[in-house]
This record gives structure tokens, C-alpha cells and sequence, in this order.
């Protein structure tokens, strides 16, 4: 116990300004309302990286990781138990319990990869809470895997194929076994250099969970696309969110930045006016579904926009600009996107106008967002 | 667990958690005031940019008033040479303003950016003068009068400060010579009509940017200089819209500048555009001079983008600029476009890494996605 508040550096971080983890156990805990809470990586240094929260009264507050985080997942088993795991080539993760001041199970537990592997950014939970599932990479093949947690200490018990390189983002498909899965198709080097430019290979690949077989592959026409995050519908439509590394294409044409996967059906691109698509510089950052409208939302970080496309008829419908974009969660009522960016601003956009609640514009400047982000569902 | 921990490190842990909790307040606490290095921009503003707008809406003012009293008369020798250094005035105030690339520049006249209007190279990288003049022999060869509105719907590539340039530089033939043009004058008045026009399109375009900046931009009936400097622009347009986006006015200002170190440090500028070397030469210089200025206004103020870099202790990149900046300066000097451009890719750099990071100016955390 001592060593983990010295690791969280409680009562020193404290003292030096550092946020520090939130204790449970506290009266103020009843102003943080998990339904309307907010959860997303934070911080720019190691001194400030946490797991960051924020709600629609305003409150806020940070669990200090240690490490940059990336993706969050929840569990859906327990909602108030949160994963956050490291950006590549990061080796850790963090569990924490937003649980209100009756819950004893409150400390962040850290959790790490093998030796051989290491985190690629996302995490997703199995429909019953049971295991965890990590996109990571093997250091000595730099082929793509997917470790099987179980959920008391978060033990890797299995290794399952991605199906491919720099496995991504990754979510399990509703009322299936089935783990979709966005090989981004990209190697670096320690450096962070990209070493495979010319040869890389992404796609998005189904995984069958219990066979441990790739079931099924998608790839987009454009070879030097990395395929790196996606989202899925109640009823398995999955949207791909898309990068391209353009000092390798042959071609200086503009590409679709986001993409869907229909049952049955296969990958299909969406377009939007070239305007548009020049504005994102060949980066999309975040996707997410909102099922209740029907309309996947994406977000470029390096266009400052937020873009909407119906998921049904793949139409058009619209854009939001908004500096430095990339966080983007669906409120819990369905009826809001939530947009974040690293200056700590939060917009909410209706889920069916796509008209922005400019009174509900919040702006936290001492958390710096990182890439997503999402809803604390009660 | 917490009922574990000594009763010592419970209270110690409880006090500390009460006040954390207490201080991480709502966005109501978080202070609105402007921060140094917004004061800083607004200096530089006010100081730079301005004077920089204003001086290009004169000379553009100032050509069209000169072409009229050209071709009032027969043209001489005189009166072409005088247009012709009025045209290069015009142009060199133009690149003391063409690193502010946002707002005015950027609105949206017919099918493209205003900026194009006045300078197609600037997106596009080239100029093809053979073409320009093909253009004009077709205006010029059309049965209907030449007005000074005639041309108010052309394309980017045959108005501006370039067209501009090829109808007083060269004949309709691409010929180079002086009398050869002045003659072109007096055998093809309608060449004196193309002339009007195509300053009378600059000038009001100029004359656009001007009132954009300092009096109403987009129909705000605010200054954009004051929306800008104040950060303004997200409370005056929507997300719809790309002034709504909501990017500090530090940001904007730092990437413009270092995207216009980019261009003309990597450009073929020097390849095509060759009528007035010289005059690029000096415009090039012009607007080193302008960006120094823009991060030292140590003469008007304590709050110069320099002092606000040298107080958050980057003393040495400041010093590492200013050098750069005489660098330039002596490669312009001696005309070498292999070191000019070297110096301004290192500046570039500099606008890249020390000023962003000299004045804690967030560029983005999330630009690059999943890797440290």
C-alpha cells in the first residue's frame, strides 16, 4: 500500500502541484455524476500524465498514470471500473474505480505487459467483463497480438493473432464473439521512425475469440492507408477511421479518410467535397457511432475538424470545425457527441442536428486532453 | 485500500485530497485574463501588421492611380518606368504582408481564396507568362470595350500582382524590351484598358484586405485585427465555420509565419520568378525585416515575443533567431539563393520548435496519433 501511494507520489505530487490520484472515501465525491462523466487520457509530461474526468457541472479531476496514456475502455460488467492503457510502445495499463465513497475497491492498480510485448494504445472488454483484450505487438516478430486478461489482476492468459501489423484500436462486435480489429499496418523503430513505408499492410481484421482464427479481412484500395481506428454498431456496422502516410504514395490524389464495413456486405469509403478532405492533411484521429442517429463522427486533429457521415446510406452530413480536435465520445442519453481537444476544451454537438450546444462549451486548460475519450455510463 | 493506511497517512492523504478537490473547481474559477504572450501578439499586431496592411492597400491604391495617368496620355518611356517602380513598390509591400496568411487573406472571394487574387504563386507555385498574355491578346482581340469591372470574375491566374507584371514587363509576344512594350502601348490602346482593369482589381482587392483588418471583417462590424488579437473569432462564428475553430491567436500567427519561411525557402521562386529578381531579392528582405519586428518590439514594449522567449529561459534561441536573421540577411545580400534558402529553412526550424516551444504555445498534443 505505501509503495503504491509513493508511486502515485500522493503526498510529494501533492505538495509540488502534481494532480494526483482522486482517493474515494470523500463527501465531494457525490459532485462527480457517472452519468455525465468524461474520461480521457491527459498531459503532455511525464510529471502530468493521468487518466483525466471531467462532467457537465464542470467538476474535474486526474489520476496521475505515470505513464501517456491512450485508449480507455469500461467495463461493461462494472462501468465504473476504467482501463486506460499506454500509447505505443508503452508496457502499462491502469485500472481505476470510479465508484462513489461507499466503494472500497478504489486505488489505481497498474498492470504490465510480458517482456516480449508491447502496448499498441487501445484495450476493449469482453461483453461480460471477464477478460480484457490489448492490441500490442511482439518485439521479436513485430507481428501484431492480441492478449486475453483476466479481470482479478489482469494477468495475460492468452495471445491471440491480429491478423496483422501495429494492431490498433480494437472493440468487440456486439452480441458476437467476435473482436474487430484495425491493423494499422505500420513498424517503427525505437526512434519512432517509420521501417516499413513501402511494404506496409493494414486492414481491419475480425478475430473469432474462441477459435482464436481470423475470420474475415478488409483493406482500402490505397496501400500506404493505415486503418488505425474504428467503432462499432449495435447491429455490427463498423466504421474505420483513417491515416495515410503520404511521403510514401505514389500519388498525391486525396484519400478517403474514413470508411465502413457492412455485414455482409464489405468496406465501403465515404467522401465528402475535396474542400473538405484536403483540410484533414490525410489524418483522421478519432471515430465514434452514434446508434441512437445513425451517424458515425471523426475527428482530425491535424484539420481541426469533426466530420459526420449517415451510417446507413454512407451520406454527407456535414462538418464542425474545432482546433485540434480528436477526442469524441457519445454523451451516455445518446443524444450528444462529446468533442475534446488538448487545450481542455469540450464541445457538445446533438446527435441528429449536429448543431453544437454552445452554452454547454467547457474549457479546462490545465488538463490537456490526449487522442479519445469516453463516456462514463452508470 | 485506504482503511489500511496508517491513521497518520489517512489524515495527512484526506486534508491534501479535501483541498485538491476544493482547488480542481469549475471552469469559473479558471482565470479568462489574457496571458503575456497573447499581450505580446497583440503588440505585434498593432505595431506590424497593421502598418504592413496599410502600406499595401496605398502602393495597390497608388499603381491604379499611376496607370490611369499612364495611359491618359501617350506612353513614354517616363511614365512606363515610373509604373513599372510602382509596381515593384507594390509587390515589396506585398511580402511584408504575405506571411499573414490567415483571416482577410483567406476569406472567400467567387471560387477561391482573396490571396490568389493578388497572388496566384503563392498556392500554386507557378507562373506561366506565355499563357497570361494569350489571355490578354483574347481580351484585347474581343469586339467589347475593356472596363475597369470588366475582369472582376476572372481566375486567380489572370489578375493579380503577377498578371499585373506580365502586361507592364513584357509585350503581348513575351518580349522583354522596354520601347518594344512602350510601343505595344501606343499601337494596342486596349492593352492601356487591360492595364486599368487588372489594377483596378488589385486595388480593390488591397482595398479589401485593409478594410477587412481594421474595420469590419466579415460582417462582424468588428476589426479582424481586434477579433484576432483578443481571440475573439470563436464568439463570432460558428464551428461551421473555419474562423469558429476556436485555435489561439499565438498558434495561428507562429504556423503562418513558418509556413511562409517554408515557401520561400523551398519555392522555385528564383527559377520562375525571374522579370524582377531584384525586386524579389529585396521583398525577401522586406519581410525578414517584418518578422524580426514581429518577435522584437522591445522598443515599445517589455512584452515583445523575444523578452516573453528570453524570460521562459530561452535566452540561447533567441540568439540562435537573431543570427539566423543576419544570415539571411547577408545571403540576400550577396544573392545566393543556395544559402538564402538554407538560412530560411533554419529559421523555419526555429518557428517550428523554439518560438512554439518559447512561448508555450500548444501546437497540439494529439497531432501524432498513438506513438510517443
Amino acid at each position: 500500500m505505501t509503495t503504491q501511494l509513493t508511486r502515485r507520489k500522493v503526498l510529494l505530487g501533492a505538495l509540488a502541484g502534481l494532480s494526483v490520484p482522486v482517493l474515494y472515501g470523500l463527501s465531494r465525491m457525490d459532485a462527480f455524476n457517472p452519468s455525465t462523466t468524461w474520461l480521457s487520457a491527459s498531459g503532455s509530461d511525464a510529471d502530468r500524465f493521468a487518466l483525466s474526468f471531467a462532467n457537465d457541472h464542470g467538476n474535474h479531476g486526474s489520476a496521475n498514470s505515470a505513464f501517456r496514456g491512450h485508449g480507455l475502455s469500461s467495463n461493461p460488467a462494472q462501468p465504473n471500473q476504467i482501463v486506460m492503457v499506454s500509447r505505443r510502445p508503452g508496457n502499462q495499463g491502469m485500472v481505476l474505480n470510479m465508484a462513489n465513497a461507499q466503494q472500497t475497491t478504489a486505488e489505481p492498480q497498474f498492470f504490465q505487459s510480458p517482456k516480449h510485448l508491447f502496448m499498441e494504445g487501445h484495450a476493449c472488454f469482453s461483453a461480460d467483463g471477464a477478460f480484457l483484450y490489448c492490441s500490442e505487438t511482439d518485439r521479436r516478430t513485430q507481428k501484431g497480438v492480441i492478449t486475453v486478461r483476466e479481470t482479478q489482476t489482469f494477468s495475460v492468459i492468452q495471445e491471440l493473432p491480429s491478423g496483422g501489423v501495429g494492431p490498433h484500436e480494437i472493440l468487440v462486435i456486439p452480441n458476437t464473439q467476435k473482436l474487430a480489429i484495425a491493423n494499422g499496418g505500420l513498424i517503427k523503430d525505437e526512434q519512432g521512425q517509420l521501417v516499413n513505408g513501402q511494404t506496409m499492410n493494414s486492414n481491419v481484421s475480425i478475430l473469432n475469440l474462441v477459435t482464436g482464427k481470423i475470420e474475415q479481412q478488409y483493406k482500402v484500395p490505397e496501400s500506404k492507408a493505415s486503418l488505425r481506428h474504428l467503432d462499432v454498431s449495435s447491429d455490427g456496422i463498423i466504421a474505420v477511421g483513417i491515416q495515410v502516410q503520404r511521403d510514401f504514395m505514389a500519388s498525391t490524389d486525396l484519400t478517403p479518410l474514413a470508411a465502413l464495413i457492412l455485414p455482409g456486405q464489405g468496406l465501403i469509403q465515404l467522401t465528402a467535397p475535396a474542400s473538405i478532405l484536403l483540410k484533414l492533411k490525410d489524418y483522421m484521429g478519432s471515430v465514434r457511432i452514434n446508434d441512437k442517429y445513425r451517424t458515425a463522427a471523426f475527428t482530425s486533429p491535424r484539420g481541426d475538424l469533426a466530420l459526420f457521415w449517415n451510417i446507413d446510406s454512407g451520406e454527407f452530413l456535414g462538418h464542425h470545425f474545432f482546433d485540434n480536435v480528436c477526442g469524441l465520445t457519445v454523451s451516455q442519453d445518446s443524444e450528444f457527441f462529446i468533442l475534446s481537444n488538448s487545450a481542455g476544451k469540450v464541445r457538445q454537438l446533438h446527435g441528429l442536428t449536429l448543431k453544437e450546444n454552445i452554452s454547454a462549451r467547457q474549457s479546462f486548460p490545465n488538463l490537456q486532453w490526449d487522442n479519445h475519450m469516453i463516456t462514463l455510463c452508470s | 485500500m485506504i482503511t489500511q493506511l496508517s491513521s497518520w497517512v489517512k489524515t495527512t492523504v484526506y486534508t491534501l485530497t479535501a483541498l485538491l478537490l476544493s482547488a480542481c473547481g469549475s471552469e469559473s474559477d479558471i482565470d479568462q485574463r489574457p496571458s503575456e504572450v497573447d499581450l505580446g501578439v497583440k503588440t505585434s499586431i498593432e505595431h506590424v501588421t497593421l502598418p504592413a496592411v496599410a502600406a499595401f492597400g496605398q502602393s495597390a491604391q497608388a499603381l491604379k492611380t499611376d496607370i490611369t495617368n499612364m495611359c491618359a496620355s501617350p506612353v513614354t518611356d517616363i511614365t512606363l518606368s515610373n509604373v513599372q517602380q510602382q509596381w515593384q513598390d507594390t509587390y515589396r509591400t506585398w511580402f511584408s504582408l504575405l506571411p499573414f496568411q490567415f483571416g482577410p487573406l483567406v476569406i472567400q472571394d467567387q471560387s477561391s481564396d482573396l490571396l490568389d487574387y493578388i497572388d496566384v504563386y503563392r498556392s500554386t507555385e507557378s507562373i506561366v507568362r506565355s499563357e497570361t498574355n494569350t489571355q490578354f491578346q483574347t481580351w484585347i482581340d474581343a469586339q467589347s470595350d475593356i472596363e475597369a469591372d470588366s475582369l472582376t470574375n476572372e481566375r486567380p491566374a489572370n489578375v493579380g500582382l503577377y498578371a499585373l507584371e506580365t502586361a507592364l514587363f513584357t509585350t503581348l509576344s513575351n518580349d522583354l524590351v522596354s520601347a518594344d512594350i512602350v510601343a505595344e502601348f501606343n499601337s494596342t490602346p486596349k492593352k492601356c484598358d487591360v492595364v486599368k482593369a487588372l489594377a483596378y482589381e488589385l486595388s480593390r482587392r488591397a482595398t479589401e484586405v485593409v478594410l477587412q483588418w481594421t474595420t469590419d471583417y466579415r460582417s462582424t462590424g468588428v476589426p479582424y485585427a481586434t477579433l484576432f488579437s483578443d481571440n475573439l473569432l470563436e464568439s463570432y462564428f460558428s464551428a461551421l465555420d473555419s474562423d469558429g475553430t476556436g485555435k489561439v491567436s499565438s498558434e495561428v500567427l507562429i504556423v503562418a509565419v513558418q509556413e511562409y519561411l517554408d515557401f520561400v525557402g523551398n519555392a522555385a521562386l528564383f527559377d520562375d520568378l525571374t522579370i524582377n529578381s531584384e525586386t524579389l531579392w529585396l521583398s525577401i528582405k522586406d519581410s525578414i525585416d517584418m518578422i524580426e519586428s514581429l518577435l522584437d518590439q522591445s522598443a515599445s514594449t517589455e512584452l515583445s515575443l523575444f523578452a516573453i522567449m528570453a524570460s521562459n529561459g530561452y535566452e540561447q534561441d533567441v540568439a540562435t533567431i537573431r543570427e539566423n536573421l543576419v544570415l539571411i540577411r547577408s545571403a540576400i545580400d550577396e544573392r545566393s539563393v543556395i544559402d538564402t534558402q538554407t538560412y530560411l529553412k533554419a529559421l523555419d526550424g526555429n518557428f517550428k520548435t523554439s518560438v512554439i516551444d518559447g512561448l508555450n504555445i500548444n501546437k497540439g498534443l494529439t497531432f501524432a496519433d498513438g506513438d510517443s
